[in-house]
């Protein structure tokens, strides 16, 4: 994505309304779909796919009801949008340790070692009486 | 400007109304559920009509009911976050576990 001003091919506010261009391959689709979810409290949001770029998709957004603040809107919608990627980051990179923790705290037993907690300590599985 | 981007921004801005607009729906973005909601709840408010433009792309038709061309622009719009807010939701279907 281009900053506002830098290159009008890529950002168009015009009258209340603007077209974003977005390139899929810094920002995903889901998180361009989630961004603009986001936002339809506040605009009208439509995601079109240019016909001849597949790797760009281009969102429109429209004030509902107070034009003058689209600006402010569309530097929001960025900033969501960049929040949107790095949560899709981290639920890829984290989300089974994620998934694992939630787990393990609702659970009553010891999810990862089941010997810790419901072991003999005459029988010493973990062989802590052992010698190092 | 491309002239889906020209057709769409004019649709947004007021509620003057000459025909029907054609939304592109791109498969990965509108699921066919998506649009099906759509159509479903809007019905009533507009005329819709599923088009194949045959490179993979979904059209969908919209023309505001005659009745209710003094709110075209707001329900246009509502109807467009309407089709987001499927999109997101079938999204979560699809990449449920």
């Amino acid at each position: 994505m281009v900053r506002h001003g830098s290159a009008p091919e890529s950002m168009a506010i015009v009258e209340g309304r603007v077209a974003i261009e977005i390139d899929t391959a810094i920002y995903g689709l889901d998180a361009i779909l989630r961004a603009g979810y986001k936002f339809t409290d506040r605009c009208y949001v439509f995601i079109d796919r240019p016909a001849k770029r597949s790797d760009r998709v281009v969102v429109f957004l429209a004030h509902k009801t107070d034009a003058a603040s689209l600006e402010a809107d569309v530097g929001e919608f960025c900033n969501e949008l960049l929040d949107q990627q790095v949560r899709q980051s981290l639920a890829r990179e984290f989300g089974g340790i994620r998934t694992l923790i939630v787990a393990q705290a609702f659970s009553e037993g010891n999810l990862l070692d089941t010997q810790r907690d419901d072991g003999d300590y005459q029988t010493d599985p973990q062989g802590t009486l052992q010698r190092r | 400007m491309m002239e889906t981007t020209k057709q769409i921004l004019r649709e947004l801005s007021s509620d003057a109304r000459e025909g029907p607009s054609v939304l592109p729906l791109a498969p990965d973005l509108y699921p066919p559920e998506a649009i099906r909601a759509a159509i479903d709840a809007y019905s009533e408010f507009c005329l819709l009509e599923r088009l194949d433009r045959g490179d993979g792309v979904m059209g969908l038709s919209v023309q505001v009911r005659p009745a209710f061309s003094a709110d075209a622009r707001r329900i246009f719009g509502e109807l467009l976050n309407f089709l987001l807010r499927a999109a997101v939701e079938h999204g979560h279907e699809r990449h449920a576990p």
